[in-house]
Order: C-alpha cells, then sequence, then structure tokens
C-alpha cells in the first residue's frame, strides 16, 4: 500500500527527519536569540540604553526596517524612541487600526498597566516564531524597564534626599548656636523634627540694652513646606524684634506681615508666644498669639497659663495682641512648648498638658529639658516621633545658688 | 475616618452637616469645595461641627479661609456646636473672637435673620 510504502521508503522518512531537525533548529536559533537579546536588555540599567537595545535588537533580530515604541505611559511621554527607517506617519500607528507593514507587542508594567507598544515596520508579515520572539522581547523589555525605572527613581530620590539633608543642616544652623549667659538666668531650648525638616522655631535674641527677645513658634502642618514658612517668619521676627517696639506691635507687625504673604501662608499660619526678658529689672513680658498656653511657675500658689490674647499670626488681617507682664522672682520657671510635646500618644491616651506641667516641679531643673524628653519617650513606648517638638525653658536662679 | 458633608437649607440658610475628622487632605479639600458651591449660591453659612471629633491645623486654617472667603462675598459664616477637641482648638487660639458661635440649631437660624 502506498502510504505504507511511503512510510517504509527510508529516503522519505530521513527528508521529514531533516525537516523537523531545521524546524527544531529555527526554534533554538530563536530561543538563542530571545536569550541573547535578554541579556544585552538587562545588561544596562540606564532607561535610554534599554530601549535604545531593545528597538536595535528587534530590528536586526526580525530584519525589519525600523522601530519604535509608541505610548504614553511613563517614562514614554518625552522620549524620541524611534530605530532605523520608518515610514514618516508613524506616528498615526495605533494599535486599534491594522496597518499593513506594521506588526507589534504590547509591554506591560509590574501593575498589569499598559506601558507602551513595541512596533517594528516591515513590508512582508512576521512568521508564527517571528510574532513569538517579538512578544518574548517585549516581556523582557518591560522588565529592564521597570528596573532602570526604579533606578532613576532612587537616582532621583537620593537627590531628593540630599536637598533636604542640606535644608536640615540649614535649618539646624538657624537655631540659636549659643545660648546666652544671662547673670541669675537659664535658658535652654530644644527642637526635633518629625521629618527632615520641621515648621517648629525656637530663637532668643539679645537686643543693646542688654533684654533678651525669645519666641517660640508653631507653622501649621509639618515638613518642608512647613519649613519654608517658618524661615520666612524668622526674618520677619529678626527684622521686627530689634526695633524695640512694645511686644503687642511686634506680634502686630508680624501678623500682618504674614497675612500678606498670600493665600498659602495664611493656611500655614504660626501659633506663636513672644516674650521679653529684662535681666536687670527681672521683667517678663509675653504675647501669646493663638499658641497653647506657656507655664510660668513659682510667682503665685497655681501655675500661671499664659493663653492668647489674639489668634494665630497671619490667619486674618489686622488684628490686635496684648501684652501681659510679671516680675521674674527667683526659683520662678516658664515653659514654652509646642503640641507635639503635649500631643504624644500612648494608645488613644495623649500626654496632655496635665503631665507635662507636672514634669515642672516646684523647683527649677537644671536639665529640665533633658528630663522632659526621656519621659514623652517613655510614655510613647519609644514609637517614632509624630509631629515636630520644640520647648523653651528658662528659669531665675535661687538667690546666692545655681537652682 | 475621613470627612462627609451634607447640605440642608433651612429658612434661607444653607447648613452644612460635617461629620468625621477635618483634617489635611480629603478633609480640608471636601469642606473648600462645599463652602465654594454653598457660598457661590448666595446665601449665609451655618456650619454644623456636631460630629467633627478631629480637627488638625490644616483644618482650622481651612475653617478660618473658608470664613475669610465667605465675608469677603459679603455672606455671613457661623458656626454650630463644636464637639470637645474642636472646642479646646477654637479656645486655645483664640478664634471665638472670630467666629460667631452656638449650641442651638434654632438660635443660630435666628441670628441670621
Amino acid at each position: 500500500m502506498p502510504t505504507l510504502e511511503m512510510r517504509d521508503n527510508p529516503t522519505m522518512h530521513l527528508m521529514q527527519g531533516n525537516d523537523e531537525t531545521i524546524d527544531l533548529q529555527q526554534k533554538l536559533f530563536r530561543v538563542q536569540s530571545l536569550l541573547e537579546a535578554s541579556r544585552r536588555v538587562h545588561a544596562t540599567i540606564r532607561l535610554d540604553e534599554v530601549l535604545e537595545a531593545v528597538l536595535e535588537i528587534a530590528s536586526k533580530e526580525l530584519e525589519a526596517e525600523g522601530a519604535f515604541f509608541f505610548g504614553t505611559g511613563p517614562g514614554f511621554e518625552e522620549r524620541t524612541l524611534v530605530y532605523g527607517d520608518v515610514p514618516d506617519d508613524w506616528t498615526r500607528w495605533s494599535e486599534r487600526v491594522e496597518i499593513p507593514g506594521y506588526a507589534s507587542a504590547k509591554l506591560t508594567g509590574e501593575r498589569g498597566d499598559a506601558l507602551a507598544h513595541l512596533v517594528v515596520y516591515r513590508p512582508h508579515p512576521l512568521s508564527l516564531e517571528e510574532a513569538d520572539f517579538l512578544e518574548g522581547l517585549a516581556l523582557q523589555s518591560a522588565l529592564a524597564i521597570g528596573n532602570a525605572q526604579h533606578h532613576e527613581k532612587s537616582l532621583e530620590w537620593e537627590r531628593v534626599q540630599l536637598d533636604l539633608d542640606a535644608a536640615r543642616q540649614i535649618q539646624r544652623s538657624l537655631l540659636p548656636q549659643e545660648i546666652p549667659d544671662v547673670q541669675g538666668y537659664k535658658l535652654q531650648m530644644r527642637s526635633t523634627t518629625c521629618y527632615e525638616v520641621g515648621g517648629d522655631y525656637v530663637d532668643v535674641m539679645p537686643l543693646p540694652d542688654g533684654r533678651l527677645m525669645m519666641v517660640l513658634a508653631d507653622v501649621a502642618g509639618k515638613g518642608l513646606a512647613s519649613a519654608m514658612i517658618s524661615m520666612t517668619f524668622r526674618s520677619s521676627f529678626r527684622a521686627i524684634a530689634g526695633a524695640g517696639l512694645p511686644m503687642e506691635e511686634v506680634a502686630e507687625r508680624l501678623n500682618q506681615l504674614h497675612w500678606q504673604e498670600g493665600v498659602e501662608a495664611r493656611r500655614r499660619y504660626v501659633t506663636a508666644i513672644l516674650l521679653c526678658l529684662d535681666p536687670n529689672t527681672h521683667k517678663l513680658e509675653a504675647v501669646n498669639a493663638g499658641h497653647n498656653p506657656a507655664f510660668l511657675v513659682g510667682l503665685t500658689e497655681q501655675p500661671i497659663l499664659i493663653g492668647a490674647s489674639g489668634p494665630p499670626l497671619g490667619m486674618l488681617p489686622g488684628r490686635t495682641y496684648e501684652t501681659e507682664s510679671w516680675t521674674f522672682q527667683p526659683g520662678a520657671q516658664l515653659l514654652l512648648y509646642t503640641d507635639g510635646l503635649t500631643e504624644v500618644f500612648q494608645g488613644d491616651e495623649e500626654f496632655g498638658e496635665e503631665r507635662l506641667l507636672g514634669l515642672l516641679g516646684p523647683s527649677p531643673q537644671e536639665e529640665f529639658l533633658d528630663h522632659a524628653w526621656r519621659s514623652l519617650a517613655q510614655f510613647a513606648g519609644n514609637a517614632r516621633q509624630t509631629d515636630d517638638m520644640t520647648a523653651l525653658y528658662l528659669y531665675r536662679a535661687h538667690q546666692g545658688g545655681h537652682s | 475616618m475621613s470627612l462627609t458633608i451634607q447640605h440642608r437649607r433651612k429658612d434661607g440658610t444653607e447648613i452644612l452637616d460635617l461629620a468625621g475628622q477635618l483634617t489635611l487632605g480629603d478633609g480640608t479639600g471636601a469642606l473648600r469645595a462645599a463652602i465654594q458651591k454653598a457660598s457661590d449660591n448666595a446665601v449665609d453659612l451655618l456650619v454644623n461641627l456636631s460630629g467633627v471629633s478631629y480637627l488638625d491645623s490644616a483644618g482650622l486654617g481651612e475653617l478660618v479661609g473658608s470664613y475669610a472667603s465667605v465675608t469677603s462675598k459679603g455672606k455671613r459664616m457661623k458656626l454650630l456646636n463644636p464637639q470637645k477637641r474642636v472646642d479646646a482648638l477654637l479656645q486655645i487660639t483664640k478664634l471665638y473672637s472670630t467666629f460667631e458661635c452656638f449650641t442651638d440649631e434654632r438660635e443660630a437660624l435666628e441670628s441670621f435673620s
């Protein structure tokens, strides 16, 4: 029977065997090409080089006249990504319209989002194996592009981190580097941010007549935006504080200047307490602009809470403030703080004003702020700080002793 | 917990019933949009804070910013029933001297007439 004859025909058997071998060899060749292509696209971490390598491989391996990426996914918006010769109207290519001479494979990102299409231009159509190769190359390309984009992001983040480090150093350098040594008084200040930079501000400025101007302020919000606002506030404060104006007028001018900075600054308003101490007469003056009450202990039986006489600075135009004054007696203590201290949490319970006031004790403490920070960390179970924390502690030594 | 805002109209006054947390982001954005929409309708506003459990510094800034925006259009904005935490913040920041605030809705509505 002919079929049996054919089956038994050794020549035919050999020919069929040869065909299979050639077919297998071609497949092996494609796999090898794809492996080589994969090695090349993964050999670099630079996005431009990855994209260029992919287009070159696609064109050469598929003997195409040219290739390009078409897409609007991340990384493709601003790049011209064409290799070889493609018709002038290549930009009209679309996955929805089948145009003779073009073949494409889709690149999908890590989250299944469409990155782009890898398109080759070749007048005669791709074979099935060639189309498989193009699909395989697109898959490898998407992986390599993902890696390169991660690398670009990490470089960008490194640059941002360097910027933030520089900003942190600048902000720290603008904190008082030396606390003025005032006979009979001890002043301590501390500020820690929850991010690289923060919106709290504390400062002391000796005036030519021997008085000390001090400020503790908290810009609404936290992080870089608040830090930028705190720096403009610092400039305003330093420019106005030395002019010898009554304290309430200092506050009113700061309020107006900040408000005039515009809508964004108004949203980043500043709560602040301004202080002026005359160490010769021991007169202490304070203005509270929308800030948490300061604690003044040791003048009366009960602690004095220095509350706000007007709203936060920069929030509303034309506001007025009032100055309060006391004679700072020996052994008296004053604590100014930002709400980052009272709003330290243990579960749902916050540290609160009462606990903070309780830390003060009846007599001044040499290292009070160290003690306060330790107590707060302990309360929070050493959890990560969630807000900027700043405090100013001032006491007058008992006569004849240091504290 | 994000912020939800319901609108009511009573005696010609737009009442905004706020519930949730008025904080930076969704909360402040929602309040700004709601007040913008309501004040475009050229009516007085009563902001009901009885459902607001927490207000951060951004939320407070938004409340005052909205107040400035409404009053600049010649309309009035008043507050109703702030709860413990919000009340404490309004006290500390001395903003009760800016905002007119009520605990009774009827009384608040009558104050507009």
